[in-house]
């Protein structure tokens, strides 16, 4: 595996032809850090995942987990005065990292495309929002006004807004949240893209229209293949439209692994904290809620060692200088891995412990 | 830095640094001086040469730094990322994303900026010895010619009005939020 | 029978709608709350849910009497507060407190986090035995912040802190009933459950009532005993917990519930998808406000308003306002609609 690959991004050889018949995304130590007047923050810490095609891989954290941030690394949307990002993110054979302005602008929107949270200061509310669908598909795709116009009616008409024909001149404040969010999907689709990045696209919205834009997403999925990252907090989003899960804490990847898995057979003490927060439709009654306790860590100057040290309930089992000290891996390489000092026989331990507890409540 | 010297310095002071210099030490430019554009158009544009440069260097620092710092905050707002975010070349996104919205406190200070200077400049007019309606409205203070002193307040005030409006329909044109339905 | 600590009658709230051309006139109003019937019994928790625009906000409001009703009565212990004067309100006020959403807006940046909890005391010209910024430490300890950070400002504590000293200026004058208006909305989950923990644990503690306003159902679920959903200003179903999330029999609150992205759902779950938009709150629909995304409906429902009342086979205090309710279970029913379902009309679509 020794290969000389000449490319027009300069990189590690040995990563180079790791990739051949490798995943469609593959993001290799990712670290980013913001210079800020407080000081360095840092929002990612060697974050390292894979995405296959045709998947969707949902990333959860709460507010500084560093979702987002990595996200916006993806496409290249961070200010590089201010940003210092390391690491590497290959689409396929394009390294995105050290491509240029010229390569991203080619690439946005065109190969990957994103889908913000808020859709009504997402999109510009100076343009009609057909306008705003045909001038990326005209950018990328070379087409005339007419048949980026005939495009964009056609884009809208796939995401479900009635009366597309019409409504394709209309600006962003005549429609509801979630015809705006479907706008927006409308928009970041046009060019077909391989990969959409969809950044808590149902945070702001209802919940009755939360679920018809997921299941929008997963019929889209079906249609064209695209595979998708959806960044969210909410784990039961998750479970009903992701793949595969990858839980975030303090910018590291803390747990990863199919949803099976990851929801039904948690081993990090995080992802048994958020499991234990979020009460259910079925969840036990009258018995309180286990939340992770403590407030999460700063990124000015985060934890050492493992940085959920001090919300962990289970460090005593370890060993308590393991866990301040040594920064656990993200093990095994491969399938269900986990980023935690305990035992494997433990962690199933503690889970069914908790189980057992959680289910207690009920008659 | 110089935008903010620009903004801070008053006509009087330019105008007379002005005149000092360029038509009396250096002799560059002849005094201003008001000639009819009926008379002779070229001479009636030189005659107000001086004026109008040393008002427009004024104005303009203080568009500039409002253009400047609007812009800041327009470059940072959520669909100029999405934009980015496209594939849309930096141009196109300043252009066509963060122009736009800079475009409304320029047209309103502009509006009221040329409603005022209508209605009678009359620093302006004191400081390069020019008869404009500025002095007419004092005059008519001075000598209490009521008819006159209203027609130059119904004139200021109409020029206000005009260009108030003028400047709300332009509001309409670049934000279409502002659009009656 | 004890009377209800809280017991709300046709509460409406009209907020007129100004327009024309020179003359200002009211040119029409947002039926924000209509004709809404509650109670709240003392030591209870009842959650109010619904989606944006269904006016659970508003009621929060009217029951904290920082809104006056355009119509209805309330009544609060027995007396009738509807419009009632300041002076009348005055001793009333201190039993209803309310939380509020956002930790960020909702406590002054430049008070003391000491003062914030001292205001309403101050204010009511109360005096606790053993002063008031004793009381105040009591408190933040009760919250579970340090006492210690009396003399601190709002922005050196996190969005779940913050929420916290909102929760004890809420107790500060030992209110029988508290209005929380979306508590942890704005918080990330885990706090969420922290503060969760924290209202239970004050109301098994202090015997506080809640009126607990939220969108997320499974929250509300956990912490409430009785539960209303809303759907444009009016009460479409209400009953105690067990009723409203195992038997429901609007289809609304079907759709609501179905809706939830669960991680371990029930098997046979229905999975149902509304249709088309939230109708204007200027000109609601006739008859049920819901007809419009309904997949059941029919020219009754144009014409008439359903009434609130108790149908066959609901437990005792399970109303449902549906001329065609749902079977009580909440398993997929034939009949059900899915996204595929029926076309909408037009009149749904505007705006």
């Amino acid at each position: 595996m020794g290969e000389q690959t000449v490319t027009t991004a300069t990189s590690t050889t040995e990563a180079r032809t790791r990739r051949g018949p490798g995943p469609f995304l593959a993001v290799r130590d990712l670290s980013v850090r913001f210079t800020t007047e407080d000081g360095v923050v840092h929002a990612v810490d060697r974050l390292s995942f894979d995405l296959e095609k045709g998947t969707t891989l949902g990333i959860v954290g709460e507010s500084g987990s560093g979702k987002s941030v990595t996200s916006l690394s993806i496409l290249g949307l961070h200010d590089p005065e201010t940003t210092d990002i390391e690491g590497e993110i290959w689409l396929e054979d394009q390294e995105l990292v050290s491509a240029s302005r010229t390569t991203m602008e080619r690439l946005r929107g065109n190969r990957i495309a994103m889908v913000f949270q808020d859709p009504l200061t997402a999109l510009s509310p100076y343009h009609t929002v057909g306008r705003q669908i045909a001038e990326t598909y005209r950018r990328h795709k070379g087409a005339s006004k007419r048949e980026a116009r005939e495009r964009a009616i056609e884009m809208l008409r796939l995401v479900g807004i009635p009366q597309p024909q019409l409504r394709v001149d209309d600006y962003p404040h005549h429609f509801s949240g979630g015809m705006r969010q479907r706008v927006m999907i409308a928009m970041a689709l046009v060019c077909d893209p391989d990969l959409l990045i969809a950044d808590e696209p149902t945070t702001a919205l209802d919940v009755t229209v939360q679920a018809q834009i997921l299941d929008l997403l997963k019929d889209l999925q079906q249609k064209t293949g695209t595979a998708i990252i959806l960044i969210t907090h909410d784990l039961g989003v998750v479970a009903n439209t992701a793949h595969n899960v990858l839980v975030m804490y303090a910018g590291r990847a803390v747990e990863r692994g199919t949803v099976r898995e990851v929801l039904h057979e948690p081993r990090h003490p995080y992802t048994w904290g958020l499991l234990g927060s979020m009460p259910s439709l079925r969840s036990p009654l009258d018995v309180p809620l286990r939340p992770v306790r403590g407030t999460p860590p700063s990124l000015l100057s985060p934890p050492s060692g493992c940085p959920f040290h001090p919300r962990c309930d289970y460090v005593d089992r370890v060993g308590p200088e393991f866990c301040t000290g040594e920064r656990p891996a993200l093990t095994p390489e491969h399938g269900h891995a986990d980023a935690c000092h305990l035992p494997l026989e433990e962690k199933r331990r503690i889970a069914k412990e908790r189980d057992r507890a959680e289910r207690g409540g009920r008659a | 830095m110089s935008s903010l010297i620009g903004a801070s310095v008053q006509i009087y002071f330019v105008g007379t640094l002005a005149m000092y210099f360029l038509v009396y030490q250096w002799q560059i430019i002849d005094r201003p001086q008001y000639v009819p554009i009926t008379e002779n158009p070229i001479a009636w544009a030189y005659g107000l040469l001086l004026p109008w440069i040393v008002l427009s260097i004024i104005f303009t620092a203080n568009y500039t730094r409002i253009t400047r710092s609007t812009m800041v905050e327009q470059l940072a707002e959520d669909y100029v990322r999405t934009a980015t975010a496209k594939g849309m070349p930096r141009r196109t996104v300043v252009s066509r994303f963060a122009l736009r919205g800079t475009l409304i406190p320029v047209v309103t200070i502009f509006g009221v900026d040329l409603g005022s200077l209508i209605g009678g400049a009359i620093i302006t007019e004191t400081t390069f010895g020019l008869q404009g309606i500025g002095r007419l409205a004092i005059r008519a203070v001075t000598d209490s010619d009521l008819p006159m002193l209203m027609a130059t307040v119904l004139l200021a005030a109409a020029a206000i009005v005009v260009f108030s409006i003028i400047v709300d329909l332009l509001y309409a044109v670049i934000d279409p939020r502002v659009r009656l339905s | 029978m004890t009377e209800p600590l809280l017991e709300v009658s046709g509460l409406t709230k009209h907020f007129p709608v100004m327009g024309g051309a020179l003359i200002k006139r009211r040119v029409g109003s947002v039926h924000a709350v209509d004709d809404v019937d509650l109670t709240v019994a003392a030591g209870e928790t009842v959650g109010l849910v619904g989606e944006s625009g269904c006016g659970k906000s508003t009621t929060g409001r009217l029951v904290a009497r920082l809104l006056e009703p355009t119509a209805g009565t309330i009544r609060f212990r027995g007396e009738d507060i509807t419009h009632a004067s300041r002076a009348k309100l005055k001793p009333i006020r201190p039993q209803i407190q309310m939380i509020f959403q956002d930790p960020y807006s909702s406590l002054n940046p430049r008070h003391t986090v000491g003062s914030i909890i001292r205001g309403p005391m101050e204010i009511n010209d109360i005096d606790p035995p053993g002063g008031r910024e004793k009381r105040v430490r009591e408190l933040l300890e009760i919250v579970g912040l340090n006492p210690e950070h009396y003399n601190r400002f709002p922005h050196e504590f996190s969005g779940g802190q913050r929420q916290r000293i909102g929760i004890a200026r809420a107790l500060a004058l030992q209110p029988k009933l508290i209005v929380a208006d979306e508590p942890v909305s704005a918080l990330d989950v885990s706090i969420q459950a922290q503060v969760v923990n924290l209202l239970r644990q004050l109301q098994q503690e202090f015997g506080i009532a809640f009126l607990f306003i939220a969108h997320d159902l499974a929250v509300v679920r956990h912490f409430s005993q009785r539960v209303a959903v809303m759907y444009l200003g009016r009460i479409v179903e209400i009953g105690d917990r067990e009723s409203i999330y195992e038997r429901p029999r609007h289809p609304y609150t079907h759709a609501l519930l179905s809706a939830v992205p669960e991680i371990d759902p029930e098997p046979g779950r229905e999975r149902i998808r509304l249709t088309g938009d939230l109708p204007s709150p200027v000109n609601p629909p006739s008859g049920c406000r819901f007809r419009t995304r309904c997949w059941k409906a029919q020219d009754k429902c144009a014409q008439e308003v359903p009434p609130l009342v108790r149908l066959d086979g609901n437990a005792e205090g399970h109303l449902t306002a549906c001329h065609f309710p749902m079977e009580p279970t909440t398993a997929a029913q034939n009949g059900s609609a899915s996204s595929a379902g029926r076309d909408v009309p037009e009149s749904a679509l505007a705006e």
